[in-house]
């Protein structure tokens, strides 16, 4: 298929982070995104061919036979079996550590009453990340839910179609601040078992969490059937230190302190960084999980839109995804 | 410029507190909120260097702001008044002269003391334009006088006193009337030795010479005779030597002459014409009898030939009165007449001859004429020539605060307030960049370095 007639982006993560209007800024990403010529990733329709029937007026005509016509002279719609719609749901990580990095409020090169101009916090591209996907996905008839963690509680929306049903999704998720930490393998369980029948669970989190609790529970939802995918959102300047000199930093979650020379541990941070992420990638392919690494500088449109890319070919990094079982 | 507390300047010393905090001070960390630690190693701080000064701009400010506040504190004077030189020729100038009896006394050079103390007035006229000489026989007394006039003169002023200053002749009280920016002079007349004189014989038992002639006419000759034996009695006044010529004459209303004399009254010019008026409206048995006297209402001339115990007397130019009635009617006046060519002081009744009002003037008017000086003229104690120093000041200084004009005060009281504010100011930006060194202490985020997908 077609990978769209421009790859370039005409919104940039921090202005489409300041429109307050969530909702709108989902409506941009997905315009973007069907600029490209997406196909839908979600499936909203069975592909299994059933039988034709003569043409009505008001059938969609983009199921009409056209090879049949040019034989026959005669339209034919196509029959397809009863449509299916695959739930979908959102699984946001809503953790402290995704308010990183905070707006630059002193950038004196912005103006004092600028908004962020060079920063976007994860949380928000997040935000606008999962209600795009759940714009795309109610589009195209999908049943969308929201699964995450506020306050040391769940908090989701179980999936369901329809318009108001994504507004009231995009709601909740407006609605959501980053804090404390969250139970990322409970939050994922939860998810599935919501889903009820086979889904899909993307999973929006920079899994700084238990790395060994997180895999176990995204291997045990890949095993019970659903189609899980995972969005590895960072920030650029978490990936390397920009920094210099002595500097204090202070976990966003736990609140720890640690006064350290930026400059003497930048080299091995960097590296660790970098481990971190290829391990991170390298379980989810193992485990037949979609992987993809978001950075918050990368246009919202143009990193979903490589994602269903890939998605849509069947090929994350070079190996094939498993299909979605039925 | 000139300092009113110089001891403020000693905050001074606290510049150097704000240098020593920041070469001591090791610059505090910047924080930077971080999502997660685990990958960030501890490391051991480089040591910063003790002698480097953090954060100059703010070190400077700071600086400033306690050396403007100190400096505000000490109470700076720019261009404090300078003392003024003055041309003796463009000062107006006021001499009083000493005309009390102290200075009938002889000086070494034979002259009495008021005769060499006019001299020297009159040569201070002739070489100063602008000189005015008045005598007084209290030079105390005669200061705001002329430091009234001095004030309707354009251009300073200075009031020379040349007496030979016995203790009372001026007092801080009489000079504290001088406003400052009036010069005072002070010019003493030597004097020889003066021998002490006996115990004064009170005065009471001092019998008074009679010099005063009565001029009276026909109609009031036995009241006038009436009353001047009664003045000899009270006054124990004895008759004059048959040889020595009366000094004053008292004319009574009706006296035939009486419109003669009146028409030669002429201006005072004797200082001893204007001592003897003075002592005779300052006499108490005077002032107490006039005050008593009834007058009518009935003016001089009208009813011809008619015993006029008048009035509302005209007082002719040039004539000064002693004594009034509580109605402030004259009841007597002094003038200077030319009596056949002679001149006189008289002294003229505006009442009837037999009152005692007419009677205390005779009494005063003796009194007055008396050659024997009061006992207090005698005072031997002097001022001081380090006093008169004190009391002396060039004309044009300072003008007092009590004056209610602009004043050095006020001046430095404008440019303490002009630091003041210069140092809250610089308060105001050191506390500025303080917090604004807070936010810029936030690590800046560093640019991409890699791919997305690493």
């Amino acid at each position: 298929m077609p990978s769209g007639g421009s790859n370039q982006s005409v919104l940039s993560p921090t202005v489409v982070a300041a429109i307050d209007d969530l909702e709108l800024s989902a409506r941009l990403v997905v315009e973007g995104m069907r600029t490209g010529g997406n196909r839908s990733p979600f499936h909203g329709y069975s592909t299994e061919f059933r039988q034709h029937r003569s043409y009505r007026a008001g059938d969609d005509l983009k199921y009409l036979d056209w090879k049949l016509f040019a034989r026959s002279d005669r339209l034919y719609t196509r029959q397809f079996r009863e449509t299916t719609n695959v739930p979908v749901m959102l699984v946001l990580d809503s953790s402290a550590s995704m308010a990183f990095p905070e707006p630059d409020a002193s950038d004196s090169s912005a103006g004092a009453r600028a908004p962020a101009h060079h920063t976007v916090a994860k949380f928000r591209y997040a935000q606008v990340v999962a209600a795009a996907l759940a714009y795309v996905a109610c589009d195209q008839g999908n049943a969308v839910g929201v699964m995450t963690m506020e306050a040391g509680a769940l908090r989701y929306l179980p999936a369901r179609g329809g318009k108001p049903h994504l507004r009231s999704l995009i709601a909740l998720l407006d609605r959501l601040m980053p804090a404390g930490r969250w139970d990322a393998a409970r939050v994922i369980d939860r998810a599935a078992q919501l889903l009820g029948r086979k889904g899909i669970v993307i999973v929006i989190s920079d899994f700084y969490d238990d790395e060994p609790a997180t895999t176990r529970a995204l291997r045990r939802v890949t095993r019970h059937g659903h189609d899980v995918s995972v969005l590895q959102l960072l920030a650029q300047q978490e990936l390397s230190l920009g920094a210099t000199g002595p500097v204090e930093f202070v976990d966003l979650e736990s609140g720890e302190r640690r006064l350290t020379d930026a400059a003497a541990v930048a080299a091995r941070y960097g590296a660790a960084m970098r481990e971190f992420v290829a391990r991170c990638r390298a379980e989810a392919l193992h485990a037949g999980i979609d992987y993809a690494l978001v950075s918050t500088d990368t246009p919202p449109e143009r990193a979903l839109r490589e994602y269903l890319q890939q998605r849509g070919v069947g090929k994350v990094g070079g190996h094939a995804h498993r299909p979605i079982a039925r | 410029m000139i300092w009113t507390r110089p001891w403020a300047l000693a905050g001074l010393a606290f510049v150097a507190l704000p240098i020593l905090i920041h070469m001591m001070g090791r610059g505090r960390a910047p924080v930077l909120q971080f999502p997660s630690l685990r990958f960030l190693d501890t490391s051991r701080l480089l040591p910063a260097r003790r002698t480097r000064i953090h954060d100059v701009v703010l070190l400077v400010v700071r600086c400033l702001a306690i050396a403007g506040g100190a400096v505000a504190l000490a109470g700076p004077v720019w261009n404090p008044a300078a003392p003024r030189s003055y041309s003796p020729d463009e000062v107006n100038r006021v001499v009083i002269v000493d005309t009390s009896a102290s200075m009938t006394r002889t000086t070494p050079s034979g002259n009495t003391a008021l005769v060499a103390a006019r001299r020297f007035a009159d040569s201070l006229q002739a070489n100063t334009p602008l000189t005015t000489v008045m005598e007084a026989a209290h030079p105390g007394a005669a200061l705001p006088g002329a430091a009234e006039w001095l004030a309707t003169q354009r251009g300073d002023g200075e009031i020379d006193v040349i007496s030979d200053f016995q203790l009372g002749a001026i007092d801080s009280v009489a000079l504290a009337a001088v406003p400052a920016q009036i010069g005072l002079r002070f010019m003493r007349v030597p004097l020889g030795v003066l021998a002490p004189p006996g115990p004064p014989a009170p005065l009471a038992r001092t019998p008074i010479v009679d010099g005063v002639s009565v001029l009276a006419g026909t109609a009031d000759r036995s009241d006038a005779d009436a009353a001047r034996e009664a003045a000899r009695t009270v006054g124990r006044l004895v008759s004059p030597v048959a040889s020595a010529a009366p000094s004053m004459l008292l004319v009574h209303l009706r006296s035939e002459r009486r419109a003669a004399l009146l028409e030669s009254v002429a201006k005072f010019t004797d200082a001893s014409d204007v001592a003897l008026v003075a002592r005779i409206v300052a006499d108490s048995l005077l002032a107490q009898a006039a005050l008593e006297t009834e007058t009518e209402s009935a003016p001089v001339g009208q009813r011809a030939g008619a015993a006029a115990t008048v009035a509302t007397a005209k007082v002719p130019a040039g004539a000064v009165v002693v004594a009034r009635n509580r109605a402030g009617a004259v009841v007597a006046f002094a003038a200077r007449i030319s009596d056949a060519g002679t001149p006189r002081l008289a002294l003229f009744t505006a009442v009837g001859a037999a009152t005692p009002a007419v009677v205390a003037l005779h009494v005063a008017a003796a009194r007055a004429a008396a050659a024997l000086p009061q006992a207090a003229e005698f005072e031997t104690e002097v001022l001081s020539d380090a006093v008169l120093a004190g009391w002396q000041r060039a004309p044009g200084a300072a003008p007092s605060p009590t004056s209610g004009e602009v004043s050095d005060t006020n001046r430095l009281d404008t440019a303490a307030r002009w630091l003041w504010a210069a140092a809250l100011a610089l308060l105001g930006i050191e506390t500025w960049a303080r917090t604004s060194r807070r936010f810029a202490n936030t690590i800046r985020p560093a640019s991409a370095l890699g791919g997305r997908n690493g």
